[in-house]
């Protein structure tokens, strides 16, 4: 994780890496063999010379790969460096690394049988290696066999492992869209974090909703949503009067931001970001406004707004 | 007289060919369950610890070995390139 904030390293090692790929570092093994000798030692320390270099690689690369709208967002929301590294760096990039396990055992397993080829007291290696000298081949086809299950059993352990422990990508996966990402580079071009005691991400009719509701009752309020359009299909553009007449305080707004009242979707980004630090508890209690967003997406697009008694009709399409 | 058809990978050479029974045969020596003569080895008369005892490198100590082997280099291996970043 240091590496990836050094310029020069994410410059060299990523070439390094590509190099590592082709020569064979399996290659050293009748070095190591010399150096250590025909125990343990040897066949422990090619494994680990084969294990070590795809671990590093793949965690450095996790870390380059983090997806910068993230730790925006998480800055956005006024996290410090620490927070965004515990809570964003660390968890992208235990992807990477857990994605790595499989092949590294895979890996460290090769090297062990290599070290154990050149020269071993014990392990399956040695046993295919004499069972050759002795031309049985039964006894190499045991060995194979036995070294099979082997293989596949420490794979299964470490995929079962990885499923465990990154569990929470398959389920609580919260994608940041454009929208946020444009607010977050919109809120970090000052330099300041957009700070807020309640943060909801989707805006359609129950986020905007809450959000309303929040924000009226004095509580600072974010609301994020990815969509740039209004676009009626999956939207709830329109406040039905029934539902007003559900408890009296969920009302829409009497003042809309004037930018919605003008033609262009593009200048509606003030319904989300342009009010923030707004206080709207002064907004109005009691309103017989009805506010509907037709679709931006045909053309003439414009969010028309009613309040006070008139009424508008949503632009049939 | 009865001709056992070996078997083997496709890709094998003939010499590795061997048949199912002689492989199970060999896997059943070499995990010290059964004697190169063919008799079982006793787990209470002792036969089994003897065998164990004398094949130094047999079925189950290899297994044990090479597991062995490869979970310190996969460890070492991961603790190190951990301390790398670090």
């Amino acid at each position: 994780m240091i590496a990836r904030t050094l310029r020069p390293a994410q410059r060299h090692l990523p070439a390094l890496h590509h190099r590592g790929e082709f020569d064979s570092r399996i290659a050293l093994a009748p070095i190591i063999v010399l150096a250590f000798g025909i125990g343990d030692t040897s066949k422990i320390v090619t494994s680990w010379i084969v294990v070590v270099f795809l671990v590093f690689f793949n965690t450095f690369e996790g870390a380059r790969s983090i997806d910068e709208g993230f730790i925006n967002a998480a800055r956005l929301l006024g996290a410090s460096e620490w927070q965004i590294t515990r809570t964003v760096v660390i968890p992208s990039t235990m992807a990477w690394v857990f994605a790595s396990l499989s092949p590294a055992i895979s890996f460290a397993l090769i090297g062990v049988i290599v070290g154990e080829f050149i020269g071993a007291e014990r392990g399956i290696g040695r046993l295919i290696i004499e069972s050759e000298a002795r031309a049985e081949a039964s006894g190499m086809m045991v060995a194979v066999i036995v070294l099979m299950l082997v293989g596949v059993a420490l794979s299964a352990m470490i995929w079962r492992l990885q499923a465990h422990l990154l569990r929470w990508q398959q389920h609580n996966m919260v994608e940041i869209g454009s929208m946020e990402s444009r607010l977050t580079v919109l809120a970090m071009r000052g330099g300041e974090a957009m700070k807020a005691r309640c943060c909801i991400v989707g805006g359609g009719p129950a986020g905007m909703m809450l959000g309303y509701l929040l924000g009226r009752a004095g509580v600072d309020v974010v609301v994020l949503e990815k969509h740039a359009d209004f676009f009626r299909d999956f939207r709830g553009d329109t406040v039905h009067p029934s539902t007003l007449a559900g408890d009296g305080r969920a009302r829409p707004a009497r003042r809309i931001p004037a930018s919605c009242r003008t033609s262009g979707c593009s200048r509606c980004d003030g319904m989300f970001g342009g009010d923030a630090g707004a206080d709207r508890r002064s907004l109005a209690g009691s309103t017989s406004a009805t506010a509907s967003s037709p679709s931006c997406r045909s053309g003439t697009s414009s969010i028309s707004c009613a309040s006070s008694g008139k009424r508008y009709s949503p632009r049939s399409r | 007289m009865q001709i056992v058809r070996g078997w083997c990978p496709i890709c094998s050479i003939p010499i590795s060919c061997q048949s199912r029974r002689e492989i199970f045969e060999h896997f059943l020596i070499l995990s010290c369950l059964k004697s190169k003569l063919g008799v079982f080895n006793g787990w209470f008369n002792g036969d089994f610890a003897k065998c164990m005892a004398r094949n130094e490198n047999n079925l189950w100590i290899a297994t044990a070995v090479t597991l062995k082997n490869t979970f310190f280099g996969f460890v070492i291996g991961r603790v190190v390139a951990a301390s790398r970043r670090a």
